[in-house]
C-alpha cells in the first residue's frame, strides 16, 4: 500500500482532511502521517487520533507502525514547520 | 476474536487497575520499541503499570484490536478510559495532560 493510497484513506474518511503520509525509513512499513481537518475542533487529541486509526485500521495488515499526529488548522499553521513543513 | 469471556475479563483489568497497557513483553522485558518507551514514561509518574502481554496470548492480540478499535500495540488505558498507543502518550506527557489524568 503506497503512501498516497493511504493519503487518500484518511482523507475520505476525516471531514474535510488534509492528510500528509510520510515513508521516513524508506521500507513501506514504519510510516509518519499528519492529519489536519476542522473536524477535530473541540475534540481532544486522543480522541482524535481514534477517529483516524478507526478509518484506516485494515491498512495494519502490511503497515508495522504508523506514526500520527493530528491537528486543527489554528494549530497546524502554528506548529507546521516544526515539522519541515 | 472478541469473545464475552475475554471483553469481561479487559473490563475488569481497566477497571480495577488506573494504567493499563497491552503490550509486546512485559514491563519488565519489552519485546518492542513502541512498547518499551511507553512504559518508561507511565513508570516515570510513579504509579503502578500494569502490563498484559500480547505476545503471550494470540486470542489477547487479536480481541484488544476489537475492543478498542485501534489496530496496533502498544494500548493504553488510563482510569478505565482507553487513550491511545505509543505516540498520544508521548505527547501528552509532553504536554502535561499526563499530569492532570495521573492526580
Amino acid at each position: 500500500m503506497t503512501t498516497e493510497e493511504i493519503k487518500q484513506r484518511i482523507e475520505t474518511a476525516i471531514p474535510d482532511a488534509r492528510a500528509y503520509v510520510l515513508d521516513p525509513m524508506n521500507d513501506g512499513e514504519h510510516l509518519q502521517a499528519f492529519v489536519v481537518s476542522p473536524a477535530f475542533e473541540g475534540i481532544p487529541v486522543f480522541k482524535q487520533q481514534q477517529m483516524v486509526m478507526a478509518a484506516i485500521k485494515d491498512i495494519f495488515q502490511i503497515v508495522h507502525a504508523l506514526g500520527l499526529k493530528t491537528f486543527t488548522p489554528a494549530k497546524w499553521s502554528e506548529v507546521k514547520f516544526q515539522y519541515g513543513f | 476474536m472478541l469473545t464475552d469471556q475475554l471483553r469481561q475479563e479487559i473490563e475488569n483489568d481497566i477497571k480495577n487497575n488506573k494504567i493499563v497497557i497491552f503490550m509486546k513483553g512485559t514491563p519488565e522485558a519489552p519485546m518492542c520499541g513502541f512498547s518499551g518507551r511507553s512504559v518508561q514514561i507511565l513508570q516515570s509518574y510513579g504509579v503502578g503499570v500494569k502490563g498484559l502481554d500480547v505476545l503471550s496470548s494470540e486470542e489477547l492480540r487479536q480481541g484488544i484490536k476489537e475492543f478498542t478499535n485501534w489496530p496496533t500495540i502498544p494500548q493504553i488505558f488510563i482510569n478505565g478510559e482507553f487513550v491511545g498507543g505509543a505516540d498520544i502518550i508521548a505527547e501528552m506527557h509532553e504536554n502535561g495532560e499526563l499530569t492532570q489524568l495521573l492526580k
